[in-house]
């Protein structure tokens, strides 16, 4: 039964292995009696119960990487003054709004994915508002020093506390991860640009160009969220769980 | 554990079914039992995401058994109450209890 395999692959791909063949089991136990429609059908169901909140979560998460980015271009269009700081704060800046955007996006992901009990959801929602404020508000600086009042009591709170340790390390490298990808996709996008474009035409060149526009478009606005979410519910999965209950699922 | 465990009520009767079960409680018997004694017809996406929501909040384990040729080869999923699970459960049934005193709603008159 070739097709089973496979839809035991894709069931693993939404739990683990183990279950996903326990699962295919009973209902494979069961189709002689129910027929191959039901089990299919079944089949589906099991996937669908298994995957819609893993989707939604992803979608949300896409949702709010595309506002926390869109926020800034509405900030400049509404606020005609805003501006960003001159060097050598503009890369700080930059640095801290691209890790903003990925607190937003992991808030959205974990908020519908693991729920607001969860304490890596609870740390997320009381780190990313000081940020993002603190970024916005750079220009006024009793702002800008409240925020970053904040955003320490909170990582120290976490770090302090022995229940809590486990979330900031799980920030650490999914920020990492979200920088690597950052990089690689802009270094992807610079080869595709001379692929394309073997002669410098600079921005004003490229604008026109939608296919490299689109390239660099998804790149960013797809693979980064994609990667940043894979690489935290992995952690997530693996560093939050209780390991008491690892011992209880023998074989 | 330290947070009390609140229970659903298809949680309750999936527990109630894997009680009613005893050592033989998997995925297959577990539906059987709740249609048997309910009428019902759990879906079985409904019935996995429910079995592992509590096994990750430790209301049950699990452990799997031998692999037998009309499953292809592939291993029951047993299932058995914790001890946490075993007092949420007691803890909510007793909940039920004291909400139906004096009601006689089950088998009374008014019934």
């Amino acid at each position: 039964m070739h097709n089973v395999a496979i839809a035991e692959w894709i069931v693993a791909r939404f739990t683990s292995k183990k279950r996903a063949a326990a699962i295919v089991g009973d209902l494979l136990e069961l189709a002689p009696e129910e027929g191959r429609v039901w089990f299919w059908l079944s089949l589906a169901g099991v996937i669908l119960s298994l995957a819609w909140r893993r989707l939604l979560a992803f979608a949300a998460a896409l949702c709010a990487y595309f506002a926390a980015f869109g926020g800034s271009f509405l900030m400049a269009y509404l606020h005609h003054r805003f501006t960003i700081p001159d060097q050598p704060w503009r890369t700080v800046w930059a640095l801290l709004f691209v890790a903003s955007n990925c607190l937003w996006c992991l808030l959205a992901y974990a908020a519908i994915r693991y729920g607001v009990r969860d304490r890596f959801t609870q740390l997320l929602l009381a780190l990313s508002p000081p940020v993002a404020v603190g970024l916005y508000c750079w220009e006024r600086p009793t702002i800008v020093v409240v925020c970053i009042a904040l955003s320490i009591y909170v990582v120290l709170a976490s770090a302090l506390r022995s229940e809590r340790r486990r979330e900031l390390p799980i920030i650490f490298v999914v920020l990492m991860v979200n920088a690597a990808i950052f990089l690689l996709t802009a270094g992807l996008i610079a080869l595709y640009q001379r692929f394309l474009l073997p002669a410098p035409v600079g921005n004003a060149g490229i604008q026109p160009r939608v296919a490299v526009q689109s390239v660099e478009f998804c790149m960013l606005f797809l693979v980064t969220p994609f990667a940043m979410v894979s690489a935290y519910s992995r952690m997530h999965d693996r560093l939050m769980r209780d390991p008491s209950l690892d011992s209880q699922t023998q074989g | 554990m330290a947070r009390s465990l609140s229970l659903g009520e298809f949680e309750q009767v999936v527990l109630l079914a894997i009680l009613r079960l005893g050592d033989n409680a998997y995925g297959v018997t577990i539906r059987s039992e709740i249609a048997a004694c309910t009428g019902r017809d759990a879906a079985p996406g409904a019935l996995y995401t429910t079995l592992d929501r509590m096994e990750e909040k430790g209301i049950v384990r699990s452990w799997l058994g031998d692999a037998t040729p009309q499953r292809g080869g592939r291993a029951k999923r047993y299932f058995s109450l914790t001890k946490p699970g075993r007092a949420a459960l007691i803890n909510a049934q007793r909940a039920y209890q004291t909400l139906l005193d004096g009601l006689d709603l089950v088998g009374g008159v008014r019934a």
